[in-house]
Order: C-alpha cells, then sequence, then structure tokens
C-alpha cells in the first residue's frame, strides 16, 4: 500500500493489515508510535540506551500481538503507553527495590545536581526532579503533562480509576513543586 | 492553614511547574534513525516468523490430511472387498437355495405326477428305496382302475 494511502489509516487499520503480513504497515506504525514509545521509556528511566531497548520491547510486544489484536476495545496509542510505561516501572522496581509508591530517598548527590543546573535547563532540571518520584507518580505525571493524555485515557493506560490518576498527579506535582520550588526562585520563576 | 491557602499554594506550586513542563515537552527525546529502522526489522522478523511457522502448520496438517486419506482408502477397499466377499456369500447363499430348490422339486415332481394319474411317466430311478411305487405297482394300479 502507497505511503500517502497509509497516512489515512488509523493505527488500528495498519495494525490489522500488519498482522496479516503486510511490512509497511508495520513501517508506518514505527513512524507513529516508535516515538512515542522512545520518548516515554526515556521521561520514565531517564537513560538513552535504556529507553532504546525498552522502546523496542514494547513495540515487539505489539508486533506480537497483531494477529490477535481485538478491533474497537482500545486505542493502540494508548496499549503502547500502556506496555511502555509498565516495562519502564518493573525496571525502576527493580532499579530501587522499593514499593511502586513508595517515595525513595532523594541523594544528596541527586539534589546538588539539581541545584546546579543552568536557567536554560529547566527540561532537565524536570527530568532529574521526576526521576526522584516513585514510579506510579512519575507514570502519571508523564502521560498528564508530558505526554498530554487526558485522565480517562491515563486511566485506561495505568488500569486504575480516574481518581487514582488525579490523586497520583496531584501527589507527583506536589513533589515536583517541592523540589523545583528553589529552583523555581533562582530562575525567576518565584510565585509571583 | 486553611482549605483555601492550601489550595491557592499548590495552585501557585502547580503554575510554577507549567514552565517547567513546557520547557520538558519542547525538548522531547526523539529516537534514532537507527532505533526506528530496527523496530521495522524486528516488525518482519516477526512476520517472516509467523509466516514460517504458518507454512509449517500448514504443511503437518497436509500431512496428516494425507496419512489420513491413505488411512481413509485402504479402509475404502477393505469395506469393498468385504462388500464383494459378502455379495459372493450372497451369491453362494442364493446358488445353494437353488440348488436345494432345484431337489426340492425334483423330488416332489414323482408324487405330484403320480397324483394326477402321470406315473408312467415318472422315473422309477428312486424306487429301491421303497418309497415309490414300482413299475408292476403302476401297472396294478392302473389295471385296478
Amino acid at each position: 500500500m502507497a505511503f500517502d494511502a497509509q497516512n489515512e489509516l488509523t493505527d488500528e487499520a495498519l495494525l490489522v493489515l500488519y498482522g496479516n503480513g503486510d511490512g509497511a504497515a508495520a513501517r508506518a506504525l514505527v513512524a507513529r508510535l516508535g516515538p512515542v514509545a522512545y520518548r516515554v521509556a526515556f521521561r520514565m528511566l531517564g537513560d538513552r540506551t535504556e529507553a532504546e531497548d525498552l522502546a523496542q520491547e514494547a513495540m515487539l510486544r505489539l508486533w506480537k500481538i497483531a494477529p490477535e489484536w481485538r478491533t474497537g476495545e482500545a486505542k493502540v496509542s494508548t496499549w503502547i503507553y500502556r506496555v511502555t510505561t509498565n516495562l519502564a516501572t518493573d525496571r525502576l522496581r527493580r532499579r530501587r527495590g522499593v514499593g511502586l509508591d513508595e517515595a525513595p530517598e532523594i541523594a544528596d548527590g541527586a539534589a546538588s545536581a539539581l541545584e546546579g543546573l543552568i536557567e536554560n535547563d529547566r527540561a532537565a532540571a524536570l527530568e532529574m526532579a521526576l526521576a526522584q518520584l516513585p514510579a506510579r507518580q512519575r507514570q502519571a505525571v508523564v502521560l498528564r503533562h508530558l505526554e498530554g493524555l487526558s485522565n480517562p485515557e491515563i486511566a485506561e493506560a495505568m488500569e486504575v480509576g480516574v481518581e487514582a490518576v488525579e490523586s497520583l498527579t496531584a501527589r507527583g506535582k506536589r513533589t515536583l513543586a517541592a523540589l523545583l520550588a528553589g529552583r523555581r526562585e533562582e530562575l525567576g520563576y518565584g510565585h509571583g | 492553614m486553611g482549605m483555601d491557602k492550601m489550595h491557592n499554594d499548590n495552585e501557585r506550586d502547580f503554575e510554577g511547574l507549567e514552565a517547567f513542563f513546557t520547557a520538558a515537552r519542547d525538548a522531547a527525546p526523539e529516537p534514532t534513525p537507527a532505533l526506528l529502522t530496527q523496530m521495522a526489522l524486528q516488525a518482519e522478523v516477526i512476520v517472516t516468523e509467523r509466516q514460517e511457522a504458518e507454512a509449517a502448520a500448514l504443511a503437518a496438517l497436509a500431512a496428516r490430511r494425507q496419512a489420513a486419506q491413505k488411512r481413509s482408502l485402504g479402509g475404502t477397499l477393505a469395506a469393498a472387498l468385504g462388500g464383494w466377499g459378502a455379495l459372493g456369500g450372497m451369491a453362494g447363499g442364493m446358488a445353494t437355495a437353488t440348488v436345494a430348490g432345484l431337489w426340492i422339486g425334483l423330488a416332489q415332481a414323482p408324487t405330484l405326477m403320480q397324483s394326477v394319474g402321470l406315473a408312467t411317466v415318472v422315473s422309477t430311478a428312486s424306487a429301491e428305496d421303497g418309497t415309490y411305487l414300482n413299475d408292476a405297482d403302476i401297472l396294478a394300479l392302473a389295471m385296478t382302475q
């Protein structure tokens, strides 16, 4: 199928085509969802190599479930968000050896590195602050505020209720605000 | 601290956060072309593996069907042979019955002929056993009548 024609197809239609052996459909899905998987993986893990590995794993799972994909039940993008963030959460849990909602202690090195970020590196400051959040809070904040998903979409991706999403997001933002408070004032983003 | 003040504090904190979120969105990490290529290659590998597995499964199914057909052909032949055997048996039975009927017919014929007065043309071949009338008896009977 021509690439232009594929642009008009939904992710789900492309996945069904791929499930039937259409390699071009897979390439179109990679163009759409590969960056999503990588971006979310990186934002969750904060490490390029690990993010690449995890994004590949998420896409590999998509290829494998393609023939059994049940149309009309979930958006493919939501599925990718779910699988990627769940894989990332598992890695974070193994890495830290703590519960999903248990806040890790912030290492002195991380705190000083955060303080040391330069003014034009707010993205890096947030990335470092995000790394201090418990995995589930980080997942909710990344999906809501960096990926722009709605709370119901996040609820579906995280397989929890909307209220739980709101709670996780609020707690995550509160922690981020505390972590970045001094930095904001330093950078001129004070309470104004 | 009252609820309103707490709410306002949170709102102020979150408003400040938005600048960080915006910066992070603007600096969204992009995958390398090599990573995307690798993802597409994985997709091709999975498709190829699936197609090979399907082809192998189809071949195995075809082999099983062929084997079943062979067994079925053997069974058909055996059934056919059994059928002919049965027919043979039936033919044999029919032949036996025919012979038996012929024998019965022949055996009954002299008596029947006697009863209708045609004894003169009846064979006397079996008269020795005494069951049937011999020539002298027949002649005597005819004279009495």
